[in-house]
């Protein structure tokens, strides 16, 4: 896929899989070129490989509701409001705002 | 555990404030994507209610006021910021972004123990969402819209089809297309 201009504007032509035939989709102006690259081509190229799919499956993953087991996902917020309050601040998000 | 009560009870107290005036709420952002990828550490809660209804979210600031500090404490932003026991919680509504009855009938619903039921972003609309963020915030929420439909593959539960339409919606099919060409 390569990104194409026209004027001052940018475009890119891809199959649209609802349609079924290729179609023009305008992302913005000139300007814009080296934002939309970094952006098509991350979300082309970024790869989660089987075996990480495979350990979320067997790990992460509540059989019964068919989502991540809740005691993990209260874990992240906890971990990640105790990390932030002990990493270079005493304040807490309270007395930060 | 203390710190799972603290965080529990915030979110109990959260939950509770958002449902009383949005009860079409969804819970999205970081914590909503955790229930569909492997977690990731997040030092907030974000809700995704209607903010463009003026007269609602004016009696909201007055409510949570009285109790929490809210940010801005007037109508007319996409973006409100509550602090209750020392967890952020989010009230987000992006700009153009609609809440239609087919994004609320397919939010998920789960119950965690010592703080209720909430409702969830579905993973299209949760992907959707990070698709759209991505072109103020570049690839690190290009990678999240990845995972949750990588992840939500693996585990047989996304629609395509719903996906791109809503894409679509959001003048973000190219973005989609792009993702969904190499998962």
């Amino acid at each position: 896929m390569r990104i194409q201009t026209k004027g001052n504007y940018i475009y890119v032509t891809m199959w649209d899989k609802l349609s079924k035939r290729p179609k023009r989709y305008y992302l913005g102006r000139r300007e814009e070129l080296k934002k939309w690259e970094e952006l098509l081509t991350f979300a082309r190229e970024y790869k989660i490989s089987d075996e990480e799919v495979r350990d979320y499956l067997n790990y992460y993953l509540d059989k019964d509701t068919n989502m991540t087991k809740v005691e993990y996902v209260l874990l992240s917020l906890s971990l990640g409001v105790e990390l932030w309050k002990s990493s270079g601040s005493t304040k807490t998000l309270s007395e930060k705002r | 555990m203390e710190i799972e009560w603290k965080y529990k009870n915030a979110f109990r107290k959260a939950l509770k404030l958002i449902e009383r005036y949005y009860p079409d709420y969804a819970l999205i952002g970081r914590f909503a994507r955790n229930f569909y990828a492997p977690p990731e550490t997040t030092l907030d809660i974000d809700f995704l209610v209607n903010l463009d209804d003026y007269e609602r979210l004016a009696e909201f600031i007055e409510y949570v006021s009285s109790q929490y500090q809210i940010t801005p404490n007037d109508v007319g932003h996409w973006q409100y910021v509550i602090i209750i026991e020392d967890i952020k919680v989010d009230l987000v509504k992006p700009p153009a972004y609609k809440i239609t009855e087919e994004f609320i009938s397919k939010r998920r619903q789960i119950k965690i123990k010592g703080v209720g039921k909430i409702y969830i972003a579905s993973p299209e609309d949760l992907a959707v969402l990070y698709v759209i963020s991505s072109k103020q915030r570049g690839i690190k929420d290009i990678i999240k819209a990845k995972d949750i439909i990588k992840y939500s593959i693996a585990r047989n539960d996304f629609s395509e089809e719903y996906f791109l339409k809503k894409c679509k919606e959001n003048n973000v099919e190219h973005l989609c297309l792009s993702m969904l060409s190499s998962v």
